[in-house]
């Protein structure tokens, strides 16, 4: 397998101090997965717009490596559980210990082979972080990292970690950002086509017109224009309609009742007594 | 050893299982090893948990880091390499077949914290491994004169080759390759050698890209452990001269035989030492203090009338040639600090190597008997010259 190369590695600021921080609140060494993006350095040429363009052009132009993200399982340093769903790919592992050298160790390089090679989805190139540093109990920390591309005849080369932030001069940049992903479709009912929402005629005309049967029984007479008319100017000579409405929603609401209390009477008295 | 170990930990002690291993791999190991560092990666630090181990290879020391993992104990240790060894992966070899050693992943696959004996059979693993990388890289490098070299050598048991390689020099190739096939331990009678004493030759050859007309003859030298010393001196063995077109293979028989000769050499004089010793007593009385096994220091009491002294003596390895030298120490006079006034170390008394040892011891005592007054007078000037 050819290797691309990889010209740097860039880390976000914020997640290389909270890689740190869950270093340095282990109990003891750690390691974990490497998650983020690979793009090639220079823009390769749009020449070939409709064919597909092999994944790496025969120059294998070097690549440009973005950490997004870190996975890390701290129950057990020695196993590296199965990948985490991430929505980033696999980039490599890193490997934390303290006060040791920067150098890949036995068990290291046994881990970025079996992960290179051995692995289904492999990360191609591997990228490996080793982390390192004085904790214990001193006013100053120090901090050591460095990154490898591990390759396939199963070297480390050594590779520049570079830190990304933001900087005050980034603001202006948000306003020639445009998102290129669209707004997410929401599952609305059916009128959503219509911007607006609809008025209670247009209902009533319209589809609504098997709903507003069922509603005008219960209604009984008394008409959905009708009760727009209370929130008008004169409400007061519609009130008397109002109660008698309801007073005859009441009584037919103690009429079922009523049937209810008669036919539990009837099934108390089929129910046979022991 | 495990004493070291324990002034080592200024950090906090090993942890016991840790401790156990590494005590049994210092105790029971043929080979010299040493514990440089030993420290913890905890955060709350209540034992140590790693260490770097000196492991002897090729008549130098290579400096493996174990590290161990308090907080994982049943976890197996990983070992990081010297900076010049980053591409020694002991573990591919294994995989890749390439080795029928493969007791090194097995006993690490199936790690067991509480067996002592396992770091030590995972550092002898490591370091036959570690042989066989170096042999290969070596093998590898393009010099006709070194492939022979090595195709001629290979076979000879115990024989390490290594490649150094620093920037800002030539590459050299060393090769340790043990002489005698002898037990050396057995030579001298009652000696209490800890470890098996070997005697090497180191020959150190730069490597030639191109096959040049004349090959530079190699820097050779002889090693011997450490306290062979006492039976003889490595740097007073002369070697045979390197001619110009040799091999290896036919320098190292030469070697041998003169070396043998020395050594037979430095067993007479051993012994020529004990009968030397065992004939003062005849005439001194019994010896205060003698060195029973090498023979090498002796300490005699004196008198002469009513002044007693102490006479030193020290034996070279070189003994009936080189004669003994002689210090007196009276036990009467005392210096302004308390410390009993010497003589100047004397090593002008009669002798010829030729005589026996009663002879020797005969003329030694007369001469004794001479020099006694003046080591009197020699120690009333100097109680004198302090007022």
């Amino acid at each position: 397998m050819d290797d691309p190369p990889i010209e740097k590695i860039s880390i976000p600021g914020p997640l290389l101090s909270s890689l740190l921080q869950l270093f340095a609140s282990s109990p003891a060494d750690t390691s974990g997965y490497i998650f983020g993006h690979l793009l090639p350095l220079s823009p390769s040429p749009p020449l070939h717009d409709d064919s597909d363009p092999p994944p790496f052009p025969p120059s294998s132009p070097p690549l440009f490596a973005t950490i997004t993200s870190l996975f890390s399982s701290p129950n057990n340093p020695n196993f590296l559980s199965p990948l985490a769903s991430s929505t980033a790919p696999l980039l490599g592992w890193f490997s934390a210990r303290r006060q040791t050298p920067l150098r890949p160790s036995m068990r290291e390089f046994s881990i970025s082979k079996t992960l290179f090679t051995q692995t289904p989805n492999a990360p191609s190139p591997c990228i490996f972080l080793i982390l390192s540093g004085s904790f214990s109990h001193q006013p100053i920390h120090t901090h050591e990292y460095r990154a490898f591309q591990f390759k396939s005849d199963g070297t480390f080369e050594p590779k520049p970690l570079q830190i990304v932030n933001i900087g005050p001069d980034f603001r202006p940049h948000y306003n020639v950002f445009s998102p290129i992903s669209p707004i997410p479709s929401l599952a609305l009912n059916e009128c959503e086509e219509d911007k607006r929402p609809k008025s209670l005629s247009e209902m009533k005309g319209e589809k609504g017109a098997i709903e507003q049967k069922a509603m005008d029984a219960c209604a009984e007479g008394f008409s959905i224009t009708r009760l727009g008319r209370l929130m008008g100017s004169e409400p007061a000579r519609y009130t008397a309609e109002l109660e008698e409405l309801y007073g005859k929603m009441l009584k037919r609401l103690e009429s079922l009742a009523q049937q209810v209390v008669e036919s539990s009477a009837k099934l108390l008295e089929q129910v046979p007594r022991f | 050893m495990s004493m070291e170990v324990a002034s080592n930990t200024a950090p906090p002690q090993l942890a016991p299982l840790i401790a156990a291993q590494l005590n049994y791999l210092l105790i029971h190991s043929p080979l010299t090893l040493k514990v440089d560092q030993v420290w913890s990666g905890c955060k709350q630090p209540i034992f140590s948990d790693r260490f770097t181990l000196l492991v002897p290879y090729c008549l130098d020391y290579t400096r493996w880091d174990i590290i161990y993992n308090a907080v994982y104990p049943l976890a197996p240790p990983d070992v990081i390499f010297a900076p010049e060894d980053e591409n020694f992966h002991p573990l591919s070899y294994v995989t890749e077949g390439q080795s029928d050693n493969n007791t090194t992943i097995s006993s690490l696959l199936d790690w067991n914290i509480k067996d002592p004996s396992r770091l030590l059979s995972l550092v002898h693993g490591l370091r036959d491994l570690y042989v066989a990388y170096q042999r290969k890289r070596v093998g590898e490098i393009d010099d006709a004169r070194l492939k022979f070299e090595l195709s001629t050598l290979i076979s000879r048991e115990g024989i390490e080759v290594c490649l150094i390689s620093e920037s800002d020099k030539p590459e050299e190739v060393k090769f340790a390759v043990p002489l005698l096939d002898m037990d050396l331990n057995k030579l001298v009678h009652g000696c209490t050698w800890k470890h098996q004493q070997k005697i090497y030759v180191q020959v150190v050859f730069l490597v030639s890209k191109k096959y040049s007309s004349v090959p530079s003859a190699p820097h050779i030298k002889l090693v011997a452990s450490s306290e062979l010393k006492s039976l003889f001196s490595i740097e007073d063995i002369k070697l045979p001269v390197w001619l110009d077109g040799m091999c290896m293979a036919e320098y190292l028989p030469m070697l041998e035989e003169n070396l043998k000769l020395q050594i037979m050499e430095a067993v007479a004089s051993l012994n020529a030492r004990r009968r030397f010793i065992e004939a003062l007593a005849l005439l001194f009385g019994r010896p205060l203090e003698a060195d029973p096994i090498f023979c090498r220091r002796v300490t005699m009491l004196a008198s002469s009338g009513v002044f007693t002294f102490l006479v030193h003596f020290y034996l070279s390895t070189q003994f009936p040639k080189q004669q003994p030298v002689l210090i007196l120490q009276s036990s009467q006079h005392f210096d302004s600090m308390g410390i009993p006034i010497k003589s100047p170390p004397i090593s002008d008394c009669p002798w010829s190597p030729r005589w026996d040892a009663s002879q020797m011891v005969e003329r030694i005592f007369e001469f004794m008997v001479e020099e006694s007054a003046n080591f009197k007078k020699y120690c009333s000037e100097s109680i004198l010259s302090q007022h």
